[in-house]
């Protein structure tokens, strides 16, 4: 017996089949959350505006791309929508982007229990717990795609010491998120 | 006896989890995005760590606040979808007086750098031929009419050459960046369909390229350049970077 299409699996069958209603669906349940990322990564809301619209664009042409065994479509549009909005922001500042990871890549590596877990609130508390300066350093990496040397070059600081704040930041928030021991 | 800086001898499997915290945060270089793809296989037992990080990344997407979309985006972009392979945004082009100024001027940049690629170069004969013939092409374009593709804030990104009678587009470009890669520049003749002209890149920050579309240049109202994959696409995936009215 076949399982059942997912109600996301649905809308993007629907998607890829053209359906102009589902993409307003898809919109209607995700544009907030797209939104929100991008104005996170862009601070200007026509800036944030554009990198929405092209994120949706990239849905409806790329939607045979979306793999429901990678992840959420949640995990997909946000991915998505975190890289247009980088992309943008290195354009904005005339950057040649400077990462060539792929959402697909990326994906691979998402394990499925992100998108179970429900205690999206408890990182954002760590996140919180975090040291100033880790914290900084990883908002920088995350929400504006900044290099180790980019961070180095803006904060006038030694790059091995960002690339120790980044990943001091990260074990830090592994430990408390998923429950394991730091190696520092 | 000579003396080394060496490198710390370290193993490619620490260099790996050194790499990966900014990898799974979206922010590695090419360069370093390049060696994690190299590493990866050779060090199965760091993926987990990757996973691990990843699962972070993305949880602190999730950590992002919703926020309510602009008023009329939902329509924005359902026009935009009902307009097959339309790009996202369609910039209003507006009268430039200086435009031709400005084209010649980029013509003329490129036609001075020929030159002295030339005395560079002068030891090879193919690549001297070629830039010989890039200026006699110069010399000829430069009569036909021109339209001028405009990026942000209202820059000249390149200047298109049109012959309607031959069918022909020349580009001109000292605007454009190198770009990675895995990307390239793709050339889009628009009106009611979009066509693809062709992909291009830069080289030493500038661009000569003719082409010559397969379909009719006057059954298009604008043309315009997107970055694209390595390749280019076969319909624009992003928001051109530049149009200007034919």
């Amino acid at each position: 017996m076949t399982q059942p299409l997912s109600i996301e699996a649905q809308l993007m069958r629907r998607i890829r089949d053209r359906d102009e209603s589902a993409f307003s669906e898809l919109y209607t349940r995700y544009g907030g959350m797209v939104y929100g990322m991008c104005y996170r990564v862009l601070q200007d809301q026509t800036l944030a505006e554009e990198a929405t619209q092209d994120s949706f664009l990239k849905v409806w042409n790329q939607a045979h791309t979306w793999d429901n065994a990678k992840g959420s479509l949640a995990t997909w549009l946000l991915t998505i929508s975190r890289f247009t909005a980088i992309d943008r922001l290195r354009k904005e500042k005339r950057e040649t982007p400077n990462s060539s990871v792929d959402i697909d890549d990326m994906l691979e590596f998402l394990a499925q229990y992100a998108d179970d877990r429900n205690n999206i609130e408890a990182l954002k508390g760590y996140l919180a717990q975090l040291p100033k300066e880790q914290r900084e350093a990883i908002e920088l990496a995350f929400y504006s795609g900044f290099s180790h040397s980019d961070i180095a070059t803006r904060l006038n600081i030694p790059i091995g010491t960002i690339k120790s704040r980044v990943r001091l930041g990260l074990l830090r928030l592994k430990s408390l998120w998923l429950g394991e021991q730091i190696e520092e | 006896m000579t003396m080394e800086n060496k490198t710390p001898n370290i193993s490619p499997c620490d260099e790996l989890r050194e790499l990966l915290p900014t990898y799974a945060l979206g922010a590695a270089s090419i360069e370093e995005s390049r060696r994690v793809q190299e590493l990866l296989p050779l060090c199965p037992e760091v993926e987990p760590e990757l996973r691990e990080f990843a699962t972070i990344a993305m949880g602190l997407a999730k950590t992002t606040p919703h926020m309510s979309p602009p008023a009329g985006l939902e329509a924005k972009l359902i026009r935009a979808i009902q307009t097959p392979n339309a790009p996202a945004v369609v910039k209003p082009v507006r009268n430039f007086p200086v435009w031709q100024g400005l084209a010649v001027a980029a013509l003329a940049t490129l036609f001075l750098t020929n030159i002295l690629l030339i005395w560079q170069l002068s030891n090879s004969q193919t690549q001297l031929e070629q830039l010989r013939n890039n200026q006699l092409e110069l010399a000829t374009v430069i009569q036909n009419p021109a339209v001028r593709l405009i990026g942000d804030n209202d820059t000249v990104q390149a200047v298109v050459y049109v012959d309607d009678s031959e069918n022909r587009l020349w580009l001109a470009s000292n605007s454009l960046s190198s770009l990675p890669a895995e990307s390239t520049y793709q050339l889009w003749l628009i009106g009611d369909s979009v066509a693809s002209v062709g992909v291009f890149g830069v080289q030493n920050g500038q661009a000569f390229i003719a082409f010559s579309p397969e379909n009719p240049i006057t059954d298009f109202s604008t043309l315009g350049i997107s970055i694209e994959p390595q390749g280019g696409s076969q319909a624009p995936t992003t928001t051109p970077i530049a149009i200007g009215d034919l």
